[in-house]
């Protein structure tokens, strides 16, 4: 309870850290969901660890071209980092969900190697590099400590324009995530709606791990989606409940962490499994819920 | 296989609805369709005849917009499809619905009325009654709010139905709706069928079922790859055109024609 106190107190020395994990952990399962949904599940596990490569391959430009980052290396940084990250992953999810569409070869096997290829790179990258240093390996292994008023601001931000847009676009992108054919007859451009939601979870998801890292970052988008699937019967409730999973847990997260002087990533991502199991045993054991007849 | 040369006759005194001329569609890279041409007029009810892999289903797509034409015209009321766009609805096959997903019956039949709808339009009082009555109509009232995954085969198409209806479409097409439903769904859906005919829409409808298609449909046509016959049940029916149709599968019982029903479902099985 002292502990709570403390963190919720306005004078937190790691104020930043709780509000952007919480908004994290709210806002991932929003995007998420359509991942569960779209079974593109594992694009929800590769898209984050791409995406941090692009932040190692951002870190790694001044090296390679022979500039350095001026100032205290870490604003400039930054926004290195912002550009590298949305690059890689919008490119990626672009062309993994047209690859995906067109249902060749083994889409499991093209993101598993995206996936593990991606995370070895990164950790590559940034162990040869000064900047590397300066927090990034930190969050690749999940630790939620230097956040800025910066960071914090940008989170806040990306994550008001992928509500308003999920929000406005609702009609449109549950459509084509349910009944592509129907779409088409309907004389909706499905091409459009399918970028546009793909832009939106690249978006996400950079922000998501430079916020807090690819570890949270998958963790938050794939396993709140999966426990509110057991239990919601209509959209609505789908995404609310995923969304309060995921926010609730990552400021449970951050207090266990916080007492136990454990890394909140990680802590995150193990109480999201135990939540998952739960919820899973609990979904089995009511009659009646619609949880029941999905075999997720 | 020849087409039939009388199939585009039928139209003649009567306004063309639908027409098909020439079509020839690919399928996964192979070709599915070629050369077929047919008309129906207003408020037709066509049953869609073949064997399993015969084209029906490539030929729904083609006529709901979903898949290209290598060659060959569809129009609509004398325009090329998709100019009047929501004018044709499609219902597919059961397997092709993702019933994990999370919605229930009110937010599926609603999704009907999107085509409607432009960007940032969420729908209005004048939908959600259309909504309400279609649901009604179908008789499903009482599920609206449960999810279409806890929902029986019936049931199922009885929401794509009503879906279908709130998109007060010109043309309706039906991919196999009969496949795992129960009786009384069958005759509601046939009934349901002769109100839309007064309502001046055209249904077409792929089935196996020969005897239904011949004594509740106003057409019958026959396809496997290209056109066979194309017309009044008892003059496509014959015991030639089936042959031509479905080759192995037909014996000849005392004259009658038999369709080997356990061959068909071994090859649907197969794919």
């Amino acid at each position: 309870m002292e502990t709570l106190r403390l963190i919720l107190s306005p004078d937190f020395l790691l104020r930043n850290s709780v509000y952007t994990s919480v908004l994290v952990g709210f806002s991932c399962p929003l995007v998420g969901v359509f991942l569960v949904m779209r079974r593109l599940v594992f694009m929800g596990v590769a898209l984050p660890q791409i995406s941090s490569t692009g932040v190692a391959v951002a870190l790694s430009l001044p090296l390679w071209l022979g500039f350095s980052l001026t100032g205290h290396g870490s604003h400039s940084a930054h926004v290195l980092a912002f550009v590298g990250s949305m690059t890689f992953s919008l490119t990626a999810i672009l062309v993994l969900a047209f690859l995906e569409r067109r249902g060749r070869g083994q889409p499991e096997g093209r993101l598993g190697t995206a996936y593990v290829v991606a995370a070895a790179l990164s950790i590559l990258l940034l162990s040869k590099n000064p900047y590397g240093e300066i927090g990034w390996l930190d969050l690749l292994k999940g630790e939620v400590i230097t956040v800025s008023n910066f960071d914090l601001l940008l989170t806040a931000a990306t994550l008001a324009l992928v509500l308003a847009a999920l929000g406005l676009f609702h009609k449109e992108l549950l459509l084509v995530s349910f009944d592509r054919a129907m779409a088409i007859t309907l004389g909706k451009n499905v091409v459009f709606w399918d970028v546009l939601l793909y832009l939106l979870i690249g978006l996400t998801v950079s922000m998501a791990v430079l916020s807090v890292g690819p570890l949270i970052a998958f963790g938050f988008l794939l396993i709140p989606a999966l426990t509110a699937h057991l239990f919601a019967r209509n959209m609505r409730q789908f995404t609310m409940l995923a969304s309060l999973v995921g926010g609730a847990t990552a400021f449970l997260g951050f207090w266990v962490a916080y007492q136990y002087d454990a890394p909140v990533g990680p802590t995150d991502v193990v109480l999201l499994g135990m939540i998952y199991a739960a919820a899973w045993i609990i979904a089995r054991c009511l009659p009646g819920n619609p949880g029941k007849s999905h075999k997720a | 296989m020849k087409t039939d040369s009388s199939k585009s006759a039928t139209c003649l005194n009567e306004p063309a609805h639908l027409v098909v001329e020439n079509v020839a569609v690919a399928y996964g890279g192979k070709a599915a369709l070629g050369d077929v041409s047919f008309c129906v007029p207003v408020g037709t009810r066509v049953a869609v005849i073949g064997p399993n892999g015969a084209g029906k289903s490539t030929l729904f797509k083609a006529l709901a917009g979903l898949l290209p034409l290598q060659s060959g015209n569809i129009s609509i009321h004398g325009f090329p499809l998709g100019h009047h766009e929501d004018c044709v609805a499609y219902i597919p096959q059961r397997e092709e619905v993702d019933w994990r997903f999370p919605v229930t019956v009110v937010e599926v039949v609603t999704m009907g009325r999107y085509g409607r709808l432009g960007w940032l339009r969420r729908p209005g009082r004048k939908d959600r009654t259309i909504v309400a009555r279609s649901i009604e109509q179908l008789g499903i009232s009482d599920l609206a709010h449960r999810p279409i995954g806890s929902l029986s085969g019936g049931q199922q198409q009885r929401v794509f139905l009503a879906r279908a209806l709130v998109q007060e479409p010109h043309i309706l097409l039906l991919d196999e709706p009969f496949t795992g439903v129960d009786i009384a769904t069958q005759e509601s859906m046939l009934a349901f069928f002769d109100q839309l005919k007064k309502q001046g829409v055209t249904v077409l409808v792929s089935t196996h079922d020969l005897k239904l298609a011949a004594t509740n449909f106003d057409h019958v046509l026959l396809l496997n790859h290209h056109l066979i016959a194309y017309g009044p049940s008892d003059q496509v029916l014959t015991s030639e055109h089936l042959m031509q149709a479905f080759g192995g599968q037909v014996l000849l019982l005392n004259g009658a024609v038999v369709v080997d029903k356990a061959i068909h479902k071994c090859k649907s099985y197969e794919e």
